[in-house]
Parts: structure tokens; sequence; C-alpha cells
């Protein structure tokens, strides 16, 4: 049970993690693509909002597919808008 | 923000309306309905009648409490449609509607659902095809793209959307008017409702109402002034000047989707924008982010991330995913289109010019999208340079969305560049356009740094607050309703007061008639809103008042002051039971007619009166078709084609005829010019030249103004007193007109043949001789067919005083072969005339 206990605790904790590199990375890249500092953007600010368009995102998206060493199954902004709620579903995937 | 259901928020204890904002805002929306209904905006739409309609539906909307406005708003759009297309038809759409939403609302797995849709819209394609009733435009518009959107969204979501919001949704306002409207996507609808506080989105509405008008004259004043007409299109820089109006003519559009986006901001729908300065666009993927910005999302969302995804889903590469979904897109857009064109006009069109540009703009663009991603952007070394290469790349890509833009719109037309080019003067007008070009750019570029400068030392963006944009609107509105009104034309210039009156007609879209005319987002337009009898009777359309005139003013249109008049290009209809059909020239001709001539053709240009023109006889009895037919009738093996072009205009006169040979009889380089002159040679020649003199126009040749001149007459005259002594000098203005014509003519190697062609009638004076004296003075080869007819019985109809039947047409014809045949050395014919009929 215990370790039951701390194997999900671990689990939680690479995810988050995960989440947070992921996070990181996504913070990088869109400020590299948009040419601003990483300070202005904000993890909780609808990823499409920063005016980046359908083509750029799709290529960011495939970068971090790469990255990641996963696949999406559909466009992940659908349900995913920002940063911090796309770290985390993408450190999901990657746990699996 | 997720969208408030109805009657399921509680209300605050207590709600006013804030007057002061909300007679403000009908204020304006009154001043908008007095401008559109100044300038006749949309009149075949029947807006205003319909604007008259929301600006009541918003008083009482703003009025209501939050939790009912939904409603409000969805039984106004359904009034809508019964107002617009009557109880019958209205009924019918509504019907067909409620069963599309009823099966979206049916409990049960998703797969059943959707094959019910498929199986209801493949009913309804074949009724469409079946059966082309006037609601069919209006069920498309409403069904064709929403559906799509509305079934994604039900389906994605866990509970499905409250009924009123479908019924919203579907029936939007004020889409029974323009069925051509912006695909708005269901979960957009449903979000940017009440997003904001009210009366910013009212005003932001206000805001794009005001653009879209301005657009829709700025596409009026484009459409009849400044876009060359298709016999113009000869030289380089009409060709280029055509390319870019042609582009720029898309403001229709753009107009119109500001105005109906406007109008559903002053219902709570704090929607994005439709357009965002479009002709700025400096790259390929720019212009996608600019240009009709609702169909890009749609295609975003369900043909180009799905792609994607699906095929890096497979291990493709970026590179591979990312040119599939561009062609998937540039290819479902062209399918797409084809789609609307079936809801809204009944046909599907499917052509290998639409094919070969559609899919090979998609190569371009996505061979340039993928470029783009694998280059970084070095930067640029210099202020200057960046705003030169911004200024550059749009220009260029102003030019190149231009020539795909008239190579989509207008088939063929790649084929008038090279024609254009080995015309004399082509090196020159290359220059100019080459001029242009670079002066475009040079404006460009110094309006960058100039903007780069002035932002630099300002705030990006200064806002406005409610009564600042309220003024600002207020005083644009009335401004442009204060110069429209009958007395201020003292107040205004004489040209500033004529181009003002002119522009609150709308003669050329209205009178312009036939799809192949057209662009295609004209051609959607076009689309017939068939009134129902309530607002038909409130404001009669252009195409029913022209169904009621009679006779020639079926088939003409008014012009301007030199030319009064034209024939409506690309009309086909029956004048008194004959048929009559006008190319896209504007002559009475085969449609087959192309501008330039064709290698090894001989090309007589024929003009003249009604007689010419053929009014009462059916295109093909018309005589300068029969003599065409005769010329070409099998000879010698070498013998070239004859081309008989028919420029005769009914109600025209000498002075309107050299300006028409000016205009357009010359740009189909004919090889001889038959101008044909009848007992009426004189008339209208001081009263024309009058106009042109009271109205500081320039007269149309060095010979008329000499005339003018010594008459001693000058604009600070009042009109009658400037025809009374032009009246005087007739037979000089009349010889100034023959001169000009015999000049211009000789100047261009074109034989100049005047043809007497009187018409048999006792009581009319025959100034023949006069006449006859005249034309040879000019210089014109001259004549006489006074003997083609002494008689009028079986020549002319009993009910027709000047113009011949069939069978005078067939003797005007033995006529004119007789005379090419009496004048061979004067009138030098490479085409063998035979002797025998």
């Amino acid at each position: 049970m215990e370790d039951q206990e701390q194997s999900d605790n671990t689990a939680t904790a690479d995810i988050s993690n995960s989440a947070a590199q992921v996070r990181d990375w996504l913070t990088k890249e869109l400020a590299e693509e948009l040419r601003i500092d990483r300070s202005r953007i904000r993890a909780d600010q609808p990823i499409l909002s920063f005016g980046i368009d359908s083509v750029h995102i799709v290529s960011l998206m495939a970068k971090l597919e790469d990255w990641g060493g996963f696949r999406f199954s559909g466009n992940p902004l659908v349900d995913h808008e920002t940063i911090e709620a796309l770290s985390d579903y993408v450190a999901g995937l990657i746990r699996k | 923000m997720m969208p408030t259901p109805p009657a399921s928020v509680a209300e605050p204890p207590s709600r006013s309306v804030d007057w002061p904002r909300f007679l403000t805002v009908l204020v304006e929306l009154l001043l908008i309905a007095t401008v559109i209904f100044l300038f006749e905006i949309e009149q075949n739409r029947h807006l205003f009648p319909v604007i008259c309609l929301l600006i009541a539906g918003f008083a009482i909307h703003a009025c209501l409490p939050q939790r009912q406005r939904l409603t409000c708003f969805a039984a106004l759009s359904i009034l809508c449609v019964l107002f617009v297309l009557g109880l019958t038809n209205g009924l019918v759409v509504l019907a067909i509607g409620g069963t599309l939403i009823g099966i979206c609302y049916l409990p049960g797995p998703c797969k059943i659902r959707l094959g019910l849709i498929v199986a209801a819209v493949g009913v309804l394609v074949i009724l469409r095809r079946q059966s082309p009733l006037p609601f069919w435009p209006v069920v498309g518009s409403m069904f064709m793209f929403r559906l799509i959107s509305f079934l994604y969204e039900c389906e994605k979501g866990k509970t499905k959307p409250h009924l009123t919001w479908a019924v919203s949704y579907f029936f939007l306002l004020p889409n029974p008017c323009f069925p051509f409207f912006p695909v708005v996507d269901f979960k957009t609808f449903r979000e940017t409702w009440n997003q904001k506080e009210e009366w910013e989105t009212y005003q932001r509405g206000i805001s794009w109402i005001v653009c879209g008008l301005i657009h829709l004259l700025l596409y009026r004043y484009l459409r009849t002034n400044i876009v060359p007409q298709p016999y113009e299109l000869y030289d380089v820089p009409h060709i280029l000047l055509f390319m870019v109006t042609n582009y720029a003519l898309y403001l229709q559009v753009s107009g119109q989707f500001h105005l109906i986006t406007g109008l559903l901001h002053l219902f709570g729908f704090h929607l994005p924008r439709t357009h965002h300065h479009y002709f700025l666009a400096s790259s390929f993927s720019d212009i996608w982010r600019r240009i009709n910005i609702y169909w890009k999302d749609f295609l975003s969302k369900f043909v180009f991330y799905p792609t994607f995804y699906a095929l890096r889903a497979r291990q493709a590469s970026a590179g591979f995913a990312l040119v599939c979904s561009v062609m998937l897109v540039f290819l479902s857009t062209w399918m797409l289109h084809s789609w609307q064109t079936f809801w809204l006009l009944g046909r599907f069109p499917l052509t290998i010019n639409d094919a070969a540009l559609w899919l090979g703009g998609g190569a371009v663009v996505a061979a340039n999208i993928l470029l783009d991603s694998r280059r970084r952007d070095q930067g640029h070394s210099s202020v200057g340079w960046a705003a030169f290469s911004l200024a550059a790349r749009t220009v260029g890509m102003f030019l190149l969305v231009s020539l795909f833009w008239s190579c989509w719109t207008k088939p063929g037309f790649l084929s008038l560049l090279g024609p254009a080019i080995h015309r004399p003067g082509a090196t020159q007008g290359l220059w100019v356009v080459t001029l242009w070009i670079a002066a475009a750019i040079l404006l460009g570029t110094l309006l960058i740094l100039g903007r780069k400068r002035w932002f630099s030392n300002q705030s990006v963006e200064i806002p406005r607050d409610f009564f600042t944009s309220a003024k600002l609107h207020l005083a644009l509105l009335g401004l442009v309703i204060a110069c429209s009104l009958p007395g201020s034309a003292i107040l205004l210039t004489p040209g500033l007061a004529s181009a003002i009156a002119k522009l609150r007609t709308d003669p050329a879209t209205a009178e312009v008639a036939g799809g192949r005319l057209q662009s295609y987002y004209e051609d959607l337009n076009s689309a017939v809103i068939q009134a129902g009898p309530l607002l038909n009777a409130l404001s009669p359309s252009a195409t029913a008042r022209r169904e009621q005139a009679e006779g020639f003013y079926k088939v003409s249109r008014p012009a301007d002051l030199y030319q009064q008049l034209d024939l409506i290009p690309g009309i086909e209809t029956e004048i008194e039971g004959k048929s009559f059909s006008v190319n896209v020239f504007g002559m009475r001709d085969r449609n087959s007619l192309t501008l330039n001539k064709p290698h090894g053709t001989i090309r007589v240009a024929m003009v003249g009166s009604s007689i010419v023109m053929g009014y009462g006889v059916s295109d093909d009895e018309v005589f300068s078709r029969e003599l065409q037919r005769r010329l070409n009738e099998p000879q010698t093996p070498t013998a070239p084609a004859v081309e008989i072009l028919n420029f005769g205009v009914g109600k025209q006169w000498a002075p309107h005829r050299l300006v028409r040979i000016q205009r357009k009889v010359f740009g189909f380089e004919p090889d001889y010019l038959f101008y044909f002159a009848h007992q009426d040679e004189f008339r209208e020649l001081a009263s024309h030249t009058a106009q042109l003199v009271a109205q500081r126009l320039e007269l149309p040749s060095r010979h008329l103004q000499e005339v003018v001149a010594r008459s001693g007459v000058n604009a600070e005259m009042a009109p009658g007193a400037i025809q009374s002594r032009l009246q005087r000098d007739e037979t000089e203005l009349l010889l100034a007109i023959n001169r000009t014509i015999v000049d211009e003519c000789r100047s261009r190697g074109i034989l100049p043949v005047w043809i007497y062609l009187p018409v048999p009638a006792p009581a009319i004076e025959d100034p023949r001789e006069k006449l006859v004296a005249l034309a040879e003075s000019a210089g014109f080869v001259v004549c006489d067919l006074s003997a083609w007819t002494t008689v009028r019985e079986g020549l002319f109809d009993a009910t027709e005083e000047f113009h011949p039947n069939a069978a005078g047409h067939q003797r005007i014809a033995d006529a004119l072969m007789q005379m090419l045949r009496d004048h061979r050395e004067s009138i030098p014919f490479p085409t063998f005339v035979p002797l025998h009929q």
C-alpha cells in the first residue's frame, strides 16, 4: 500500500516535472517565434491570443511532438487553450 | 466565457436603461438608415426596410432584461425571414430549417443523426436542382456551412445547446437579405454573446456598420468610374488597372460582411472582425490571416488542423503534413465555392480554369510556407531597408493576388497580355506601369517610416470611449447626409456635387446583366432576393423596375454626359417577341467576339442608329449579321475571314457616335469603319455640345473646340443661350465631328466610309445633298444608298415608322453587297465579293 502510494506520488511528481518542462519549453519557443521577452508570456493566456497564425502553430506543435516523443490524436488547442493546460496534457501524454 | 442560457440566470433586482447611451445609439442608427436610404445602398437586397425593422428590434432588445434578450433576438430573426421573403416562402424556409434543426436534436447515437442529416441534405440537393424556387439561396446560405459547425459543437459538448441558440444561429438576421453571408462559427457565436459591456459592443457595431457603408460606397465608385470596360483592355496600363480594380471590387464583400457583423453587435454578439486590412498583406500567409477571416477559421478548424494532426499521427514529417494540409485547404476551397454557388445560383461549376488556379495557387502557397518555416528571418540592418522591404512585399503581394483574382474571375485574362504587348505603344505602356509600381513602393515606404516615427512617440492605439466614438460617427454620417441633400449643391463645387449625385444611385451593378460579366463574388451576390409582397411594395428592386420598362429602355442604361446611354452588357431578353442580346462589350453582337482581332481577319466596324442596332428584328436578322454571313461564304481558299462588328445603339446621334468610336471602336482594331447616317443627322448636335460646354467638360475633339470657340459661347452663359447660339453653327459642328472621325481613323490605318441610308418617309425632309457634301469635305469615302428602297411596303411593319423588319434588313444587306461591288477601287476589300447573290 505504501509502495503504491509512493509510486503514485512519484508518478504525480514526474508529471508535474514534465508539465513544468513542457511549460518552460513552450514559453521559450513562443518567445522565440514571436520575438518577445519570455516574461511577457503568461501561462494562463490562450496561445492563439498571441497572434500566432495556424501555420506557425502547427509547426510549433510538431516540434513539441518531436521533442516529447509522442503524437497528438487531434488539435490539442481545442480543449487545452493555454500554455498551462497544454503543458499538463502533454505531460500526461509523455507519461503514457 | 460560457453563454448565458436564457431564462436561467437570476436578474439583478432592478435594471434601468442607460438612456443617454441608448438615445445616442438610436440617433446613430437613424442616421445610418438615412444614408442607406439616400444612397440606395444594397437596394436590391431591400436593406433599408430591413434596417428599419432591425432598429426597432434593437430598441426593444436593449430595454429587455438580459434573460429575455436571446429569445427576442431569435424571434426577430424569424420575423426577418418572414418580412423579407413573405409568408409563403418564409414559412417554407422555417419548415426546412426546423426539420434540419430537429434532426440535430434527436436522441440516440451520433451516427444516426449524421446519417439523417446527410439524407436530408441529399433530398434538398435534388429538390434544389429540380425546382429553382426563390427560397433556396436563403436555405442554402443558412445551412450549407453552419450545419457543419453546429453539429460539431453539439457532438463535442456534453449537452445540446438550448433550442433558442439553434434558432438564433441558423435563422441569423440579416441572412435573408444577404445570401452571401459570413461563415459564423457556432462556438464563437455563443462565446461572444454578452462577452463585453453592452454599450461597448453596440458602439463597436456602429463602427463596423459605418465601415461597411464606406466600403460599399467605395466599391460603387470604383465600379462606376474606375474599372475599365472590357473593350478597353487592349493596352498594358488598362490591363493593369483592370487587375487592381477588379481585386478592389472585393470591397463589396468586405462591406457587406462589416455591415452584417456590425448589425449582430447590436444584439450583444461581440464577434471578431471578418477582414483586417487585406490590401496590406505582405505574404501568402498574411493574406490568409486578413481576408475573409471567418472562412479561414472554418477551413482551419475542419480541414487544416484535422489533416495535419492525422498525418502526424501516422508519423508523417511536419513538412509533408503541412504541404498536404495546405493543398487540401485549397482543394476544399475550390469545392466549397462550387457548393456555395450551387445553393445560391443553382449551378455547380467545375471548370479546368478554376481547378488549375486553386490547385496551382495551393502549390505556390504550400511551397512558400515550407520555405518560410525553414528559413529564419535574419532581421534588417536598417529601419529604412525594413520599410522598403515591407512596402515592396506588400505591393508585390497586392499585384500577385490581383493577378490571381483576374485569372479566376475572367477566364482568358492572360490571353489579353500577348496581343497588348504587340500593339503599338506597348513599350511606353510598360514604362508607365513600371513607374506606377515604383511610385507605389516609394509611397508605401514613406508611409511605413512615417507611421513608425509617429507611433514611437505615441501609444500604439488611442482607445476611444463610447461618446468619443459616437461623436465621430455622428459627425461623419451628418456630413455625408448634408452633402447629399439637394440644397447643399450650391455650397459644393459643381464637380463634387455631380460626383455625390452620381454616387447616390447605383446604375452599374443594377444594370449589368449576366453572370459572366461579373466577378465571382458579384456573381454570388446576384442571387436574387425575391421579396414578399409587402417588401416589394415598399421597395421594388431594379430588376422589377427593368421588367416593367418597355422597348429600348429594357436594354439600355444611363451613361455619362458624353454617351448619355449605353446598352446593358450581357442582357438577353426579348423586345416585342424578338430576341435581343448584348455581349460583354455592350454591343448587340455575338458573345464569341473578342477584343483582339484574330490573325488573318478583316474587321468592319459599323456605327449608327437603332436601325444599325437592329431594333425591331431578332439577333440573327440584323443586316450586319447577314452581311457577315454572305462575305464569309466559301470563296477562294486564301480569302480572309470577315467580321462585322455592330456598334449601333438607339437614341444616339452624331456627337454620341463620335465618343463611341473613340472609346470603344478603335480598341477592336477594325480595318474599315462604316458610319451610317440618316435624315436626322443634324439632331442633338447643338444640345449635346451645349451640355458639355455648360458642365465645363472637355469637348471630344480639337475641331469641335474650334467651332465652339468661334461661336463665342462659354460655361458662364445659361445653357439655353449656349444651345441657341450653337444651333446656328450646326453645319460646322457636324463637319467638325466628321473631320474628327476621319482624322482619327486615318491615323490608325482605318478606312472611314460614310454611308447614307435614308428611311423612306415622305414627310421628312431629305438633306441628302448637304450631308453628302459635308462627308466628302471631311474626307470620308462616301456611299449613297438612297436607292436601297423607295417604298415601305413589305420592308417596314405597319406599327414601325423608322425601323425596317427582317425583309428590310435583308434588303439593306443586298444594298451593302452591291455597294462593295460598285466601290471596289475606293473600298478595296481583299475578300472576293461575288457578282451574283
